[in-house]
């Protein structure tokens, strides 16, 4: 019996590790399945049809405020003719302030979807993006909405 | 170097007078003395008003017809009164209007007046173009004032025939012949007229063109150049995107 607890404890110990490790935690939503390898990202969900939430961090450096990575995401998105839709304060599970920039694109001749919600700490910087087909994008977004207000940053 | 100046230096001396001589008039008196409508006394007044003057060969004075252009660039919206000016300059030396249209006119002045209308008329705008012609018909006068004394001559003969004459058959003969030369004498008569008043009045033609309003260049402040595309120099925000979040 104690052996057993011991290895319960020690498993727990390390799933604790493995979220502090990511920066972050994110619940993948029930009808996305986690992708592996994916680059940049440290974690990446797909929809069976194609729609994508994907998270990376980076160090706050420079040194910015919400404000500062909002309008330098902002700008770099408008720079590439990214379309700005709307955004809107968000916050995490755990409180920190961020906010979601909503955009329409084209990604190989169709309507696409791309949303980046900023969370910005002392220390780093969490990216959350979300995106896909416009038309299949409208069927998750509920489930996406909900991931991205769930994550722990 | 003016064109009047060039016109007027280049024909002859009476040309350089204010009052250009309008007649060789010692030829026509000596050759036209018996027909008052040629009138032979005006032309001599060039040599006659130069107190001081070389004594000038009267018959020498040349007769002269004074063609005078000038292209002047006047404000568009004084195109008319431009036209005015010209016509009012023109009767105000005692010349008349020839014909005029938006853009250009002609008038006739008295040669006498030639240089003072062309140098007003030059005054109405910017003058670009100035020419002066002068043709010298004075050969072709003389020529007809020989000819006239000749016909005369021959028709007081054929008048005296005609008296003498003792039937009828020669008194038409000699009315036919007398007949024709009338005629001739006529014809030079109504040409020497026409050089004579050609002579009088010079035609002046003035063509005006509107002037281009002069654009002031204003130069401002430089021009501000477009904002820099110069991205953040931060890796990862360039990756952001749904090429990156899509990609397999």
């Amino acid at each position: 019996m104690k052996k057993t607890l011991t290895s319960i404890i020690f498993g727990a110990l390390l799933l604790a590790q493995a979220g502090c490790a990511r920066g972050f935690d994110i619940n993948t939503p029930t009808s996305f399945a986690e992708l592996d390898g994916s680059g940049d990202y440290e974690y990446r969900a797909t929809s069976a049809e194609g729609v994508v939430i994907g998270v990376r961090t980076a160090e706050n450096d420079p040194k910015g405020n919400l404000e500062f990575w909002k309008a330098a995401m902002g700008y770099e998105l408008a720079r590439r003719g990214y379309s700005k839709q709307g955004e809107s304060e968000v916050k995490s599970a755990s409180g920190t302030s961020g906010v979601q920039l909503r955009y329409s694109t084209k990604h190989q001749g169709r309507p696409h979807v791309f949303w980046a919600t900023l969370f910005v700490t002392e220390s780093k910087i969490v990216v959350v993006e979300a995106g896909g087909d416009v038309e299949h994008f409208e069927k998750v977004q509920a489930q996406v909405s909900s991931a991205i207000n769930g994550i722990d940053v | 170097m003016p064109a009047a100046d060039v016109g007027a230096g280049a024909v002859a001396p009476a040309a350089e007078a204010e009052a250009p001589s309008p007649l060789p008039a010692p030829a026509v008196a000596a050759n036209a003395t018996s027909d008052a409508s040629v009138d032979p006394s005006q032309g001599s007044q060039q040599a006659k008003s130069a107190p001081g003057a070389p004594k000038l060969d009267p018959t020498l004075a040349p007769l002269l017809i004074y063609e005078g252009a000038l292209q002047l660039d006047v404000p568009a919206a004084s195109m008319t009164e431009s036209v005015e000016a010209v016509i009012d300059a023109a009767e105000g030396l005692g010349g008349f209007l020839l014909k005029r249209t938006d853009s250009h006119v002609e008038v006739r002045v008295p040669s006498q007046h030639f240089r003072t209308a062309m140098k007003a008329i030059s005054k109405l705008g910017d003058a670009t173009g100035r020419s002066v012609t002068a043709q010298d018909v004075s050969e072709e006068f003389h020529d007809l004032a020989v000819r006239l004394k000749n016909l005369e001559a021959v028709r007081d003969r054929l008048e005296q025939f005609l008296a003498r004459t003792k039937n009828v058959q020669e008194a038409l003969q000699v009315g036919k012949e007398l007949n024709s030369v009338a005629q001739q004498i006529d014809q030079i008569k109504g040409r020497m007229q026409f050089l004579k008043t050609r002579a009088a009045y010079s035609v002046i033609r003035v063509t005006l063109r509107a002037k281009q309003s002069e654009k002031k260049i204003v130069r401002g402040p430089d021009p501000v150049p477009p904002a820099s595309p110069r991205k953040l120099q931060v890796d990862w925000i360039g990756r952001v995107g749904i090429g990156d979040l899509l990609s397999p």
